[in-house]
């Protein structure tokens, strides 16, 4: 075995006779820690908890995303030589049982003797040997390439060197305009250096994009001020005085002044190592389908390996290597590795582009629209799908990459294309890989929802690796579990410990609960993440009739303060404007109290009300009590408003009185918390002026009567809601729709909308609870016990009567001596100092309110 | 880093200032911080999700963090650690209660770096140099 002491495990050395029987490896050795690398660390462990692993990484660094190495450029400031690029936290190694050396290289393989020489001197043993040794940056071997400022692109050094240069050099070139180049480019530019991508080819990223696409990136790529210059060869790296690079001269004899250049032109495989040991190499390493290398104990992966003629400089692949890979070095059966589609994602945030496959292919179907530049390309042979191009529009990514894979046979290409942009999350087929990093179908997502009882993202995402790679994904990931999780699984209401609505609600009946705090108190509901405490406090309130004893801090922000919180913390007041209906008097009211608050802005909202946006928190009593109207209710899961038209009072198509009804229905229902938030509306006549048809409650006029439709929609999700009940007068009506607003209300789960809940039940089993003379009876009178207790009282009446003294303040600024101005200020720790400091603070009552404070 | 101040138990409110459950903003020093009740004590955080600077005193409280009010990241309340988010930590400031009287302590590190991934691990406690000011902007919230 070997002489130096970095084993991992206390058994490094005994053993041997054991091993004699046990065919299964006892010492892996993986020389390289890029991605790669530490993907097969990754598999092994998923598969074998013994096997000894240990990476041999070169550079000074555990292992990092290569990917993302722009983000070093771009980011603001990042924090460390990697920012946040690191794969793994350092704890992570310890924790798996796998043993690193960074910053040591390996520097001669020994077959024979099933051993490497390592940089500082030592040796160590292996039973496999992994070579993950990835790749270089091509450099030309032209006159100059040597020369300071210019710089490869490839790890964190020379990102951090060009960030440098960028932000001192008055130009930049960027040799290559390929994925890279053009990312490096940008990267420069967000130094703030103006920057030339220079190119040999007559088009950019020839080699994942045809004429076309090009001809429209070309523009995208001049748009954001960079130069491009296409059909250059550099031929030489001109010089300053000082041996600094200067400029580039071409073949032409025209030159260009840059005083940073970076180069990107490509890669080559790493293979040196291989090929001193006598191990079979071409580009790349040489595997076969089952990595292994031309030595039985030996595979490569990643950048360094060829397989099949192909050296592939992406990373996907690289996932599927580290399976098979890992498989064949614990000589398991498993699949056998046929190659990888190529594809790629140019990541410069101002330009969607994907490139699939062979996007020339020998015909197809292009739609591309030059104004928008958005171009979209399948590419076919043979009546197959080989490759796509996405420009300006990605939608439909992982379709088309589902499609090429499977080489799916297509008639009509043009009509594929459109169809795979309409392609949602719900249409992609099962086996449609979602994350490419640990190569997860969404077939994986959906059973990890409905067979394994996940039910938020989080937890999937833990379960089945989806989105831990790289997280773009991630939104995918989301929208496939919340698909997955509208089936009939239970919902939870407390996802922390697992309790669904039935379950808590049984609780709070038997146990007589009449508090969130108790309920948390004796099941847990709502003590691990707190996020369920809305919904345990609508269940409280909705189960005791409104006789609860109310908890804010149960309550969500727009609860606890009666408005609707704002992206920049400040709050939205909508007045309660019962069918929309106002008068001058309001209006004026409403006028003078936003110049008194410096309103940011009046909006007449969707639901025929007035919205004033930009409030501040300790504004909000003062506001609603100028405005003298009560809450609109626009902030919380509420019944909203009742939307009307003009109706008979003055429409000529008029057959009902839609305003009286809208007006009314509004009045009986406010104040009355919902599962979901309600919105509803009376049309006049079928013309449908309210839009009640799309509401989650609407009422339309007809002629001899009224329609009442339930579950309606017109929002994230646009549904027409179905007819409940056709009935004679405006009074039926009502019930019938009073009714089905309790029905809903003790039934839905929390956040679950109308157009959900009515295609969950059921439209007969709603007729059957909502139109039943007795089933109505009850309901109504529910309604009218929880309604008693509501409408005693408008929140914002809270205004005279809060709940806490600062209900709607938040604490005193407190000013401090000046920091930092002379070091011993403020440094001791006296007891004097916070007395001090307490003075300060006098002070600052009395003057202006603080900057900063939003 | 440069010089820093360390701010020790300044006084920020009386314990009935906050309701039990909830938070209240202080601004200390320019410095938005939240403070928290709950049944375990007094907390003290930044206020300034670092996802896109919601108000976490306005976020709703469990036993032991609290979720932003805008998109639920979550924040450890005794460290301020991020809970099942990649957009960081924040800061966290010890606490104390002395008759009826909550004083924070809060170390001040002059001149701006970026602190987000370094809070991500925990450490503000220990190492209160790694506390930056801020300008009462949101911060830019640029991780994935
Ligand atoms: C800037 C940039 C952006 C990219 N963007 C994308 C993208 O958007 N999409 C995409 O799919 N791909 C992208 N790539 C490509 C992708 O990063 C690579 O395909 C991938 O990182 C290769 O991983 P690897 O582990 O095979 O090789 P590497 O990351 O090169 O890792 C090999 C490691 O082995 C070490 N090593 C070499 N020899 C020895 C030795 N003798 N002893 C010990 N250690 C040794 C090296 O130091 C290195 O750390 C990008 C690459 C770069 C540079
Ligand atoms: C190694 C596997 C990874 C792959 C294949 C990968 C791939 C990608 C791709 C293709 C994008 C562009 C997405 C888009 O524009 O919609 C992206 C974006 C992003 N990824 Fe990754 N990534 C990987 C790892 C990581 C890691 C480890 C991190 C974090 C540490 C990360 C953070 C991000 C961020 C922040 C963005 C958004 C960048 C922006 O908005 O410009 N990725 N990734
Ligand atoms: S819905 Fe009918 S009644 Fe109402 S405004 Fe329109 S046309 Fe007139
Ligand atoms: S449509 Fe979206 S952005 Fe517009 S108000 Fe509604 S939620 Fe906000
Ligand atoms: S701002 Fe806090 S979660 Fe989005």
């Amino acid at each position: 075995m070997s002489t130096n002491g970095h084993h991992f495990g206390a058994n490094g050395n005994g053993g041997r006779a054991a091993n004699d029987r046990s065919p299964a490896p006892k010492r892996v050795v993986i020389v390289g820690g890029g991605i790669a690398g530490q993907s097969l660390c990754e598999r092994l462990r998923e598969r074998d908890s013994d096997v000894q692993v240990t990476l041999v990484c070169a550079e000074p660094h555990l292992p990092y995303d290569r990917v993302h190495l722009s983000d070093l450029l771009s980011d603001e400031e990042p924090s460390g030589p990697l920012g946040e690029l690191q794969l793994r936290p350092d704890e992570w190694y310890d924790d798996n049982g796998v043993e690193v050396l960074v910053d040591t290289k390996v520097e001669r393989i020994d077959l024979p003797g099933h051993e490497l020489e390592l940089s500082n001197g030592d040796t160590v043993a292996y039973d496999k040997l992994a070579l993950a040794i990835g790749s270089q940056p091509l450099m030309p071997p032209i006159p100059g390439i040597e020369l300071e400022g210019v710089y490869a692109y490839r790890g964190p050094t020379d990102t951090a060197a060009i960030r440098a240069a960028a932000a001192e050099a008055t130009h930049a070139a960027v040799i290559g305009g390929g994925l890279l180049g053009l990312e490096a480019a940008r990267g420069v530019q967000a130094q703030g250096c103006p920057v030339t991508v220079v190119h040999l080819m007559d088009r950019l990223m020839e080699r994942q994009l045809d004429a076309g696409a090009a001809s429209m990136l070309l523009p995208a790529m001049e748009e954001l001020d960079m130069e491009v210059s296409l059909e250059r060869q550099t031929e030489e790296i001109l010089a300053d005085d000082d041996g600094h690079v200067r400029g580039l001269r071409f073949s032409d004899g025209e030159e260009l002044a840059a005083d940073l250049v970076a180069v990107s032109i490509g890669i080559r495989p790493e293979k040196e190592l291989a090929e001193h040991a006598g191990i079979d190499c071409n580009r790349g390493i040489i595997v076969d389908d089952r990595l292994c290398t031309s030595e039985p104990d030996v595979v490569a992966l990643g950048e360094c390996a060829e397989h099949r003629g192909v050296v592939y400089g992406i990373v996907a692949p690289i996932y599927e290597h580290a399976k098979v890979a890992a498989d064949t070095l614990l000589e398991r059966d498993g699949d056998e590795y046929r190659g990888s589609l190529p594809w790629a994602k140019l990541k410069v945030a101002e330009v969607d582009l994907v490139s699939i496959g062979d996007v020339e292919g020998d015909g197809g179907a292009t739609s591309a629209l030059a104004e928008r530049r958005e171009y979209r390309k399948i590419a076919m042979r043979d009546g197959r799908m080989v490759g796509a191009i996405l420009l300006g529009d990605t939608r439909g990514t992982e379709a088309l990459l589902e499609a090429v894979r499977s080489g799916e046979r297509v008639d009509d290409p043009l009509a594929r294309l459109a169809e795979a942009a309409e392609a949602g999350p719900e249409e992609l087929p099962d086996e449609a890989q979602v994350c490419d990093c640990n190569g997860v179908c969404k077939g994986d997502i959906v059973r990890a929802v409905t067979e394994d009882g996940m039910s938020s993202k989080q937890e999937v995402m833990s379960v089945t690796r989806a989105g831990t790679g790289c997280g773009s994904c991630k939104p995918l990931v989301a929208d496939i579990v919340a698909i997955a999780g509208g089936s009939d699984e239970p919902a939870y209401l407390c996802p922390c410990r697992k309790q669904t609505r039935e379950f808590v609600a049984e609780q709070i009946m038997s146990n007589g609960h009449d508090a969130v705090s108790e309920v948390s108190e004796a099941c847990g509901t709502g003590r691990e993440c707190g996020l369920c405490k809305p919904a345990l406090a609508y269940l409280v309130s909705q189960i005791n009739d409104n006789r609860h004893r109310e908890e804010r801090s149960a309550r969500h922000i727009n609860d606890r303060v009666h408005a609707n919180i704002q992206n920049d913390g400040t709050f939205s007041v909508v007045p309660r404007m019962r069918g929309g209906v106002t008068n001058s008097d309001q209006l004026r009211r409403i006028a003078d109290a936003a110049d008194k608050y410096d309103v940011g802005m009046i909006k007449v909202t969707g639901g025929q009300r007035i919205d004033l946006l930009g409030v501040k928190k300790d504004d909000l009593p003062a506001i609603w009590e100028d405005i003298g109207m009560p809450s609109g209710h626009a902030y919380g899961k509420a019944v909203r408003q009742v939307k009307s038209c003009v109706g008979t009072d003055f429409c000529r198509f008029g057959l009902g009185d839609s305003i009286k009804l809208g007006v009314e229905l509004e009045g009986e229902w406010e104040g009355l918390h919902t599962p979901a938030k309600v919105k509803s509306g009376v049309s006049g006549c079928p013309r449908n002026c309210a839009e009640a048809t799309v509401k989650d409650i609407g009422v339309v006029a007809i002629e001899g009567g009224w329609q009442v439709y339930v579950g309606g929609a017109a929002g994230g999700s646009v549904r027409k809601g179905d007819v409940i009940a056709t009935v004679e007068t405006a009074e039926e009506s009502k019930r019938v729709a009073t009714a089905f607003l309790q029905y809903y209300r003790e039934h839905a789960s929390f956040k679950e909308r109308t157009y959900d809940f009515v295609p969950r039940v059921g439209l007969e089993e709603l007729q059957e609870q909502v139109l039943d003379e007795d089933n109505q009876a009850t309901l109504l009178e529910r309604f009218r016990l929880a309604k008693t207790a509501a409408a005693a009282r408008d929140p914002w009446l809270e205004r005279r009567d809060p709940y806490h003294e600062r209900q709607f303040t938040d604490l005193d600024s407190i000013q401090l001596p000046q920091a930092g101005g002379n070091g011993a200020n403020g440094h001791g720790d006296e007891p004097g100092d916070s007395e001090s400091v307490a003075e300060e603070r006098e002070l600052e009552l009395v003057g202006p309110p603080p900057e900063g404070e939003r | 880093m440069t010089e820093t101040i360390s701010i020790e138990g300044v006084r920020v409110c009386a314990a009935e200032d906050v309701p039990l459950g909830e938070g209240r903003t202080v601004i200390v020093a320019g410095r938005p911080l939240a403070v928290f009740r709950t049944d375990d004590g007094f907390f003290a955080l930044d206020n300034t999700c670092t996802h896109m600077g919601g108000p976490l005193a306005d976020g709703i409280v469990a036993d032991e963090t609290v979720a932003c009010p805008l998109h639920d990241r979550r924040f450890e309340l005794a460290t301020g650690r991020a809970v099942g988010h990649e957009c960081g930590g924040v800061a966290a400031y010890p606490v104390e209660g002395r008759d009826g009287e909550i004083f924070v302590t809060m170390p001040l590190l002059e001149g701006a770096a970026s602190d987000e991934s370094r809070l991500a691990t925990g450490a503000a406690e220990v190492e209160p140099a790694e506390v930056t000011p801020t300008d009462g902007e949101s911060p830019a919230g640029n991780t994935g």
